[in-house]
């Protein structure tokens, strides 16, 4: 027993020493955002910051809040849209029996797996020809089709879980593909379509390539707002810092809600928790 | 009496051209209700266009916005923008020698044609004003694009009280720079320096450009039939990267390195100021735009303890100073550009310049340079002055292939410079690279 | 019948024609622009040059394939540092899973994850800042080691982005294996204290042949980010210094994008897309195979 918790505490030490590693980082940036410019670099170190100096924030936020709006917009956006598409989806891959079944859903797969940069100049010059470029509208289209054959996977391998006797006891009756997709997949899934939702959220307000490419002035997002201020101008590290913390606090957020299928998600389905 | 020392007093402050004073009112047109929005690169300039600026507003009713970018992001966001037809921005700060790459995207409404069709004043303009080196970069397949308003000249910038306790004079020749800078790094007495000289080291561009920057000082040339006065300098495009020049002055480089401060590797432009704002290094080569930031209480700590020198130069060559800097291009899909021009018209013109350098800005126009206030405020003007009209302007070439051309060469400079290759083999590749680059547009057989 | 199979092609058809226009098409476009000579700025001046960007990129640019050889070096190495520090960390949060703190504590360890790339290069490219960065004071202070220029010299610049590329993954690699290591039945661990075997038999005899698949599983999925890896490089070290991080990614985006060469970078674009296919061919096939395997446990 002696020996056991001896053991315990010694791993307990060990967790809790991987974690500082993981999460130091982060709090030093948040500390930062609390300091002024010679604050943050000053040596030796303050550690600990006066937490009642907003500037940074107060500054950043009058220069960039209407990217942060286009920031969620676009993620919403595509987050609702990108359900819209991949729900039915999955939910057809998973009850219709048809030919070539596993081969659309290896194909759907596989784009997902396909690096974004190939697609980018291609889907520039669409754009250009729709009159698009520098639009909300593009970025959640193309945010959307990334996106769309993860949360296929993802969903699919939720409505796996679903019993198929409740399935053909409800064709039986007469009821329609689309009302049982819409009165029993869906209800009895809503927990996986979450975690699919959040999942979609997190990878569009993260994207940084595709918005790199596509806007221009009116549809900047978040992130192109930050990297702006790191182009070799001037670093206003202040600034960046927080920038950085708001950019920062959704995707936290999100994953602490996630984490019980934190697995499963980032597996694609594949692994359950 | 007291009437005509008045008048004599603020005559003699007026630089000439701006005696006729312009009717601004008469000038420009009414704008009101639109929203001009001017795209320019973050350098320390910015400030003073966003504060002079209203002015224009008053007059005119069109509000102005002023967005800033880094560098490479400016460059590739605007030419992106503006070749597609994109008409975010009415008024294009563009750096002059991505002319011919702007002009190529069909981006710019040359103000030849523009002037031409209003039948502008052309004392308004003032065109002779401008300095010439500085000029000829807004100028392209012959004719006048854009209007130049911020000239950048390269001047040696050292601390006057350091050389002062060594006993030495600015350095001349690229010897002297060494020399000093040796004598400075990790010296005892001055614990606070970090090193004795800093340069642009950082990949792409801003190593690319130090190369420029330095070769013609260096005794060599970058092509063949680009040397300062040459009468056509695109005549002969073929590569002179790799010469013993070109070499000897990459391996001087790699030599200075070791009395440069750590991290010297990733430099550009704001790191290398930064050093010396900080008072971290004895000199560095730095554009002039920078030079009123290093009398900046709120950031500098050698106010006072600054001079600035002409540009360096190998034991026989002599000494020509980079140019460089920003003309204000209208973005020919503007659905404002009328409104647009009057901007230019009004900004670039010899007395809003005037009023724009007294900002802190840097001083472009004859006029300006003359001008006995802004050489008071900004006492390094005599030197600069000089240096702007010994500089040669196809310093960088400012074809098309501009930006490639010069990215490709600094990531060779700095592979030289971070050891990755040797000094040969690094021009080697850039001159393979570069001619291969320049025969791909048929600029070379 | 007939309303049926309308019905049924309504549910799936709008997505699969959604991709093929957005996502299949695109990468048909790369293949043909690769054939030209082109540029961004002027596109109506293109001419058809065959097989030669790909001719000058395989075997004229040394940019292109230290571009390759770096994107792997990455890959492999921050791969194999996750595995071996993930599979650790997996094992010491197994052993304490009954504890109720070691939920937290797991929780704030994956945060990492996903958190925007950009923000994770961010926060790097402050601490790491040579002369006035935290990680030089400690180092100077509890060490004593002069710092140095970690994102500007080529070989501390390569470790910086795999460490921080590893920093980013290790916990996905963490609960990955830890999902696996709840899949070990109870009993072999029992069988094996009675059998009086060491830490290092149960490891090797047990543990690892049960979690192999979940392992080869994420050691594929990081292989496919990593292929795409260009946020942390944009913000950190653009490349350089040299061409020390160049990777595929970078190289194709800024081909395309800051020099406008449309043709080279789709031809670079398209071979990424090559070694993408093949990585993802392997990839779906695992996915499928752990996929059946989970259902059964």
């Amino acid at each position: 027993m002696r020996t056991s918790a001896r053991k315990n505490i010694i791993l307990l030490a060990f967790a809790i020493f991987f974690m500082l590693i993981f999460i130091l980082p982060n709090l030093w940036m948040l500390f930062g955002s609390f300091k002024d410019q010679n604050a943050m670099f000053s040596l030796p170190p303050i550690w600990i910051p006066d937490f009642t100096y907003l500037k940074n924030f107060t500054i950043m936020l009058s220069q960039s809040y209407m990217y942060l709006i286009n920031s969620l917009i676009v993620t919403i956006g595509s987050t609702i849209v990108t359900l819209i598409f991949s729900l039915p989806t999955a939910f057809g891959l998973t009850f219709f029996i048809f030919r070539g079944q596993n081969f659309l859903a290896d194909w759907i797969l596989s784009t997902r797996m396909l690096p974004p940069v190939a697609a980018a100049v291609p889907l520039f010059i669409l754009f250009k020809y729709l009159n698009l470029l520098d639009s909300l509208f593009a970025l959640i289209i193309v945010y959307t089709a990334f996106n769309i054959p993860f949360a296929v996977w993802v969903s699919a391998s939720f409505f796996r879980r679903i019993p198929m006797d409740l399935i053909e006891a409800s064709r039986i009756e007469g009821a329609s593909w689309f009302d049982i997709f819409l009165k029993i997949a869906v209800p009895l899934s809503k927990g996986g379509i979450a975690t699919v939702a959040i999942f979609v959220f997190i990878f569009s307000w993260n994207e940084l390539l595709i918005a790199l490419f596509f806007t221009v002035s009116d549809a900047r997002t978040f992130p192109i707002f930050i990297s702006a201020q790191v182009s070799q101008a001037q670093i206003i590290w202040g600034n960046v810092a927080a920038a950085t913390v708001i950019q920062s606090i959704p995707p936290i957020l999100l994953t602490i809600f996630l984490q019980k299928n934190i697995v499963s998600g980032l597996t694609l389905g594949a692994v359950k928790n | 009496m007291l009437k005509k020392i008045l008048l004599i007093c603020s005559l003699s402050l007026l630089p000439m051209n701006s005696l006729l004073a312009v009717d601004w009112s008469k000038e420009l047109g009414d704008h009101s209700g639109v929203d001009l929005k001017v795209q320019s690169i973050m350098d320390p300039y910015i400030d003073a266009v966003k504060e002079i600026s209203p002015t224009f507003t008053s007059v005119t009713g069109a509000s102005v916005t002023v967005e800033g970018f880094g560098y490479d992001g400016l460059h590739e966001k605007q030419i992106v923008a503006c070749s597609q037809g994109d008409s975010s921005y009415d008024v294009l700060f563009v750096d002059g020698i991505w002319i011919g790459e702007f002009v190529e995207g069909d981006c710019i409404a040359p103000v030849e044609d523009l002037w031409t069709e209003e039948g502008t004043d052309m004392s308004v303009i003032a065109w002779d004003d401008y300095i010439s080196s500085f000029a000829g970069q807004a100028i392209w397949d012959g004719k006048k694009q854009c209007l130049p308003f911020g000239g950048y000249w390269h001047m040696l910038h050292y601390r006057t009280d350091l050389f002062e306790a060594e006993g030495l004079e600015p350095p001349e020749t690229f010897d002297d720079v060494l020399a000093a800078a040796k004598l400075f790094k990790d010296n005892p007495k001055y614990p606070e320096l970090e090193g004795g000289y800093a340069m642009n080291m950082a990949r792409g561009s801003a190593a690319g450009q130090q190369f420029y920057e330095w070769i013609y000082s260096a005794g060599g040339k970058p092509w063949e039939s680009n040397y300062p006065g040459s009468p056509d300098a695109y005549a002969d495009q073929r590569g002179l990267y790799n010469s013993a020049e070109s070499v000897a002055f990459i391996e001087w480089m790699q030599e200075m390195i070791n009395y440069m401060p750590p991290g010297v590797e990733q430099y550009a432009w704001d790191e290398r100021a930064k050093a010396f704002t900080q008072g971290k290094v004895a000199m560095i080569n730095n554009w002039s735009v920078r030079t009123p930031l290093f009398n900046d209480p709120e950031i500098s700590k050698v106010i006072g303890k600054f001079d600035v020198a002409l540009f360096p130069h190998a034991e026989g060559a002599s000494s020509v100073p980079p140019v460089g800097g920003w003309i204000a291009c209208v973005n020919k899909h503007s659905k404002n550009i009328d409104a647009a021009w009057d901007y230019l018209k009004w900004f670039a013109s010899p007395e809003v310049h005037r009023e724009w350098v007294l900002t802190g800005a840097p001083p472009s126009r004859h006029s300006a340079m003359n001008d006995p206030q802004i050489n008071a405020e900004q006492p390094w003007t005599p030197v600069l002055y000089e240096s702007s009209l010994r500089a040669w302007q196809e310093l960088r070439p400012r074809h098309a292939l501009t930006f490639e051309v010069i990215e490709t060469l600094g990531i060779e400079v700095n592979k030289a410079l971070t050891g990755e290759a040797s000094a040969q083999d690094a021009m080697d590749a850039a001159n393979k690279k570069i001619d291969r680059l320049l025969k791909s547009e048929g600029y070379i057989d | 019948m007939n309303r049926e199979k309308i019905e049924k092609t309504l549910f799936i058809l709008p997505t699969c024609l959604f991709l093929l226009a957005i996502s299949i098409f695109p990468f048909i476009y790369s293949v043909y622009l690769s054939a030209f000579q082109a540029k961004l700025t002027k596109m109506h001046r293109k001419f058809f040059i065959g097989w030669e960007n790909y001719q000058i990129l395989l075997f004229e640019d040394d940019v292109f394939l230290t571009a390759i050889q770096n994107t792997f070096t990455i890959a492999f190495s921050s791969i194999t540092i996750e595995i071996i520090l993930g599979f650790i960390m997996a094992k010491i949060f197994f052993e304490i899973r009954h504890l109720k703190i070691s939920n937290a504590i797991r929780t704030i360890s994956i945060l990492p994850i996903m958190l925007t790339p950009l923000c994770v290069g961010l926060v790097f490219l402050y601490i790491l800042n040579p002369t006035l960065g935290i990680f030089s004071y400690i180092v100077e202070t509890f060490f004593g080691l002069e710092p140095i220029a970690y994102l500007g010299q080529p070989i501390p610049a390569k470790i910086s982005i795999i460490c921080i590329n590893s920093w980013q993954w290790t916990p996905f690699m963490m609960i990955l294996l830890l999902a696996g290591l709840m899949t070990v039945p109870s009993e072999q661990y029992e069988a094996a204290k009675i059998d009086g075997a060491n830490w290092y038999h149960v490891m090797t005899k047990i543990e690892i042949p049960s979690i192999l698949s979940f392992m080869l599983l994420g050691i594929v999925l990081r292989l496919i980010e990593c292929i795409r890896l260009f946020d942390i490089i944009y913000v950190t070290t653009r490349g350089g210094p040299g061409i020390a991080t160049e990777v595929m990614a970078y190289f194709t985006y800024r081909t395309e994008f800051r020099s406008f060469q449309i043709g080279t970078g789709s031809a670079s674009a398209v071979i990424i897309l090559i070694i993408s296919i093949i990585v993802t061919t392997i990839a779906v096939t695992l996915l499928r195979r752990v996929e059946r395997n989970a259902d059964f446990s």
